[in-house]
């Protein structure tokens, strides 16, 4: 079942004397369940395709559907809670709020939602990502594997069908880069959600299902894992 | 798709208030200045609006503005009822003693229009027949030192038609009073009862009109409303004590407005500029919020939550300190000030608990505006812009300054660089420019037209260096037999040969008789105080300047008689009602017979038409001695000689240089005191005091005028320099705030500098540079702007306060861009020092973690 579509994505940004093509016409499906990795060099787009598929930024032409949903055709504020409720996202430099502690920070994007927390599910994400102890820390208190734990966990608080992943490992040295995507792969298999990730390392790249290779805004290779 | 969830909107309002400390001090300290600033700035102008609208009512003993004499219930009821009249009180005279007037008062003449003009007041007014409430002063004359409510007192008294009764009251009250002894009586009160022993009473109407109604413009309402008894009752209007005393202030209510807006905007542009600059550090942490799933709407509730516990610790500090001052430090200073002598400010408030309100729900206002238009900004900025805010900084800064430190000419492009990191934020740039040039501007107006509209001024341009008059008047010049001069050519020659005189000027004329049936003056024989009038000579200057204001005033006067030397003008002091005023205009070229001192006719005069002598900027004519009893002419030199009246000098102004005005003033007053000692009588009388002849004349010196006025003049300026420091340091302030908010923000920006290079001693350079720049900016848009502002007020209020003088403020305008230049360029490198404490790496984490 297709959990991502987008079709013929183009996006370009003017300044004044030229125009930049950041995506040339790009189309993309992604299955539920599969664990996607974007690669591709510096400036070749993936980040800009990361942000339109999960409706941070808006293509300059083209659709995406996300679980079958046109998200450019929302208004912001539709857009805001389907996000809320659909999309989870982790970034490279972790983006916890720095106000709120580990939990707080886990489970703010329920609250924001008005739903209950199932509280079995969430401490069954923190078991399984190792933050028991942590629960009362304040961000700043953490290491950055466990500021990206947490950020992952706060992906995975609301059941999403998507998580969108940029550069997670991005700030972590190489073994505890390894063993966040470990962890992210096997929640998401647990909950049975859908990951794309964007990463330089080719080690983690191989850990996904499939690899989309991006270069100068288009699509180069898209490359399914062996069965 | 509904989304309310008020607890975590709780939770991240109140995390993040807590976690703000330093931007909640500023805000709230801010929030508090203005809230302070604004109550001070009101209770300031109001306290001394109210000063000398208590050295005015006090002095004219009532807080009226306008009357009517010899008033009918009718009248009374009608005025009454006019929508433009705020209140109407009975003044009922039924006679005097020797140390009183005999009045009787309804509620309102009482309670709001004499009430005010008094102190320390003892007792009730009086409601039974027998009672009598009196000033200290009368009481004294009547030997009474200490006087007690209940009292009897005993009191002969003159009704009106002049029978005398003698009879005992009982004291129910009294009071001080403060209305010169020369300018009359002081009023006795008796009650409502007392008057039906009295058969012929004179009741005066005492009206007070609503505020911006000015005195000609309420007696032409008047007149035009109310149906007068006869041909002489008038209506005596005066301007609104607050009218006056704002356009003595200020130059007028609409200026006082534009004041008032400009300096409630300067403290909207410090509130703002601090909301603004602080919520940019909070940026990358809605974006993020958003991404997360925070609403537009939620992020609005985040900011105004916070922003609400603000503002109500801010007010509420902000309202006590404003009220402390207000109640217990500005009525003091203000009482020390201009109400020495005049009963201090009793019984009046400066303390307004509705400024208090008006400066709380003001702020209110404007922190909330502030918050929804950042809030707006912030949650209308895409999320993925949000949270890189930081980075795009932290690269664009990178490239200027690897730009700027291969390049040998490295001071210019630290130069360069201060002037990109000022303008890239260019609203904030412009807001912080604007609200403290405007803070600076307002301030400096202030200076110029207190300054402009001070005391000093007054008397330089109302008084010459000195002015010596004749004592003579029309009214006492019977006594004296044809061909007599009342100020001798000798002294006037003694005079002229003084040294050093700049300028002189000679006001002469004569005297003369009227027939005692004068037709062409019959609607002025009852104003007539006596058959003899004063005739002054207009020379070419006043017969221009006359011409003139009767063009502007569109007066009935024919002037080209006058010059052709065939008419002459009846100036009066406010002394015609408004149908003597037409029945004037109707004998305009009538026959006026002349007569000299000795009663003998000696040319027929063309009467030309009446002009008011206390029209607002009626020309300055040198004057003789002029009251609403004297008949007082004007006619061309030719006309003069036409009339065959002996010439009398009436007065001589004279400028001199300022270095010898001391001396002169000395030989003046020698010369003076010899003329005038030829017409001494040594007369004993009961107190031992010689009286003079009214062939003496007096001599007025600017000089002890200005002295006599010193204490005034100088309590002006305390209150003046005060106005204007309160309203620039809210310049200041918005610039220190934004400076500290702002470089706080920048503190990872200078160590991501650092660590590339970027020395202690260069980072300072740049400070310096930048604060040099917004020093320049903003002085640059203080003259530009402050030059528009000045000239543009100084051209309207010199057309309403002809003694306003305008002097450039170049002595407030260079210390205040010194003063700017110096915090400019303090403030920023304070910071720096203070950040340095930190450790670099520290710094660097700043914002990421």
């Amino acid at each position: 079942m297709k959990v991502i579509e987008a079709n013929h994505l183009k996006k370009e940004y003017s300044t004044t004397c030229n125009t930049v093509k950041a995506l040339d016409d790009v189309s993309i499906t992604i299955q539920e369940g599969e664990f996607v990795a974007i690669v591709g060099s510096s400036g070749s787009g993936k980040t800009t395709l990361l942000n339109i598929l999960g409706g941070l930024d808006i293509p300059t032409s083209g659709e995406v559907r996300v679980r079958g949903k046109e998200i450019n055709k929302m208004n912001e504020e539709e857009l805001t809670i389907f996000r809320r409720r659909n999309i989870g996202f982790v970034f490279q430099n972790y983006n916890l709020v720095p106000i709120l502690n580990v939990l707080e920070n886990v489970v703010l994007p329920l609250n924001l939602d008005g739903r209950p927390v199932d509280k079995k599910f969430i401490d069954k994400i923190i078991e399984s990502l190792g933050l028991q102890s942590r629960l009362d820390h304040m961000p700043n208190m953490l290491s950055g594997g466990q500021q990206q734990r947490v950020a992952i966990a706060r992906a995975l608080s609301t059941k999403p069908a998507v998580i969108l992943a940029d550069e997670p490992t991005g700030n972590l040295d190489s073994k505890t880069g390894i063993e966040v995507i470990g962890l992210l792969k096997a929640s998401a298999s647990l909950f049975h959600q859908t990951i794309v990730i964007i990463t330089h390392n080719e080690e983690i790249a191989q850990m996904a299902d499939r690899i989309i290779c991006i270069e100068d805004g288009r699509i180069t290779g898209d490359q399914h894992e062996k069965q | 798709m509904k989304n309310n969830n008020k607890a975590i909107i709780k939770k991240l309002a109140d995390e993040s208030f807590k976690f703000n400390k330093t931007r909640n001090y500023i805000l709230t300290g801010t929030i508090v200045f203005t809230i302070t600033t604004i109550i001070c700035i009101f209770s300031l102008t109001i306290g001394r609006l109210e000063a000398n609208r208590i050295l005015y009512v006090r002095n004219a003993g009532t807080a009226a503005y306008t009357t009517l004499e010899r008033a009918t219930q009718e009248q009374y009821q009608t005025i009454k009822q006019l929508s433009y009249i705020k209140q109407v009180g009975k003044f009922i005279k039924f006679g005097s003693t020797e140390h009183f007037d005999c009045i009787v008062l309804d509620h309102t003449a009482w309670e709001d229009m004499q009430k005010p003009a008094y102190t320390d007041i003892h007792g009730d007014y009086p409601i039974k027949k027998d009672e009598i409430m009196l000033s200290v002063r009368s009481l004294e004359d009547l030997g009474i030192s200490h006087p007690a409510i209940g009292m009897t007192v005993s009191v002969q008294l003159q009704t009106l038609h002049e029978s005398v009764i003698t009879k005992e009251f009982t004291l129910s009250g009294f009071f001080t009073e403060y209305i010169d002894d020369m300018v009359g009586l002081p009023s006795g009160y008796f009650s409502w009862t007392a008057l039906s022993d009295f058969e012929d009473v004179e009741m005066t109407l005492f009206i007070k009109q609503n505020d911006t109604i000015s005195r000609e413009r309420i007696e032409e309402m008047l007149y035009r409303d109310v149906a007068m008894i006869d041909d002489t009752q008038r209506f005596i209007g005066g301007n609104t004590i607050t009218q006056e005393q704002i356009y003595k202030l200020v130059g007028g209510y609409d200026i006082a407005v534009v004041f008032v807006v400009l300096i409630l905007v300067v403290a909207f542009l410090l509130i703002y500029n601090i909301l603004r600059i602080s919520s940019s550090k909070d940026i990358r942490q809605y974006g993020l919020l958003k991404i997360l799933g925070t609403t537009k709407k939620q992020i609005k509730q985040i900011l105004v939550r916070q922003a609400i516990k603000i503002t109500v610790i801010g007010c509420s500090i902000g309202a006590f300190l404003g009220s402390i001052i207000s109640i217990l430090i500005i009525p003091s200073i203000i009482a020390k000030m201009y109400l020495i002598g005049y009963g201090g400010l009793e019984n009046c408030n400066i303390f307004s608990p509705f400024i208090v309100v008006f400066a709380a729900v003001f702020c209110l206002i404007i922190v909330y505006i502030g918050v929804i238009s950042v809030a707006g900004k912030i949650a209308g900025r895409a999320p993925i812009k949000a949270i890189n805010a930081f980075e795009e900084n932290k690269q664009y800064k990178y490239s200027n300054r690897r730009l700027s430190l291969r390049k040998n000419r490295y001071s210019f492009r630290l130069l360069n660089m201060a002037w990109r990191n000022i303008t890239k934020r260019r609203t904030q740039f412009f807001i912080i420019v604007t609200s403290v040039a405007l803070g600076i501007i307002v301030s400096i107006t202030s200076v110029v037209i207190l300054r402009g509209t001070d005391m000093t001024n007054e008397i330089e341009y109302k008084y010459p260096d000195f002015q010596i008059m004749t004592n003579m008047t029309a009214n006492t010049v019977n006594a004296y037999q044809e061909g007599s001069t009342f100020f001798d050519l000798e002294l006037k020659n003694h005079i002229c040969e003084i040294s050093d005189i700049e300028h002189l000027s000679i006001a002469v004329g004569g005297y003369g008789m009227l027939g005692e049936q004068e037709d062409t003056l019959d609607f002025y024989s009852d104003n007539r105080g006596s058959n003899y009038f004063v005739v002054q000579i207009l020379n070419e200057q006043n017969q221009e300047d006359l011409e003139q204001f009767i063009k502007e005033n569109a007066l009935q006067v024919d002037i080209d008689k006058v010059r052709e030397g065939s008419g002459i003008i009846l100036l009066h002091y406010h002394a015609l009602s408004k149908i003597q005023e037409d029945k004037a205009t109707q004998n305009i070229g009538r026959p006026i017979t002349i007569r000299n001192m000795d009663g003998r006719p000696t040319t027929e005069m063309s009467f030309s038409g009446v002009i008011d002598f206390t029209l607002s900027d009626f020309p300055d004519l040198k004057t003789t001695w002029n009251s609403s009893n004297i008949v007082y002419f004007l006619v061309s030199e030719k006309g003069f000689e036409k009339m065959q009246l002996t010439e009398q000098i009436f007065r001589m102004d004279i400028d001199v240089g300022s270095e010898s005005e001391p001396l002169i003033k000395q030989n003046m007053e020698r010369l003076i005191a010899q003329y005038n000692k030829k017409y001494v009588r040594e007369t004993q009388t009961p107190f031992g005091i010689a009286v003079n002849d009214l062939r003496t004349v007096s001599l007025t010196s600017k000089s002890d005028i200005l002295e006599s006025e010193k204490s005034d003049i100088e309590a002006n300026a305390v209150v003046m320099g005060a106005f204007s420091c309160i309203l620039i340091s809210m310049g200041i302030v918005n610039y220190i705030n934004a400076i500290i908010t702002g470089l706080t923000i920048r503190k990872k920006e200078f160590a991501v500098m650092e660590s590339v290079g970027l020395t202690k001693k260069q980072l300072r350079q740049m400070l310096i540079m930048e604060g040099c720049l917004y020093s320049f900016a903003i002085f640059l848009q203080t003259i530009f702007l402050g030059n528009i502002v000045w000239y543009v007020l100084v051209k309207i209020i010199k057309n309403r306060i002809n003694y306003f003088k305008f002097q450039y403020p170049i002595a407030p305008l260079i210390i205040s861009i010194a003063l700017l230049f110096i915090i400019c360029i303090v403030v920023p490198l304070i910071i720096e020092r203070k950040a340095h404490k930190e450790f670099l790496t520290d710094r660097l984490k700043l914002y990421t973690d």
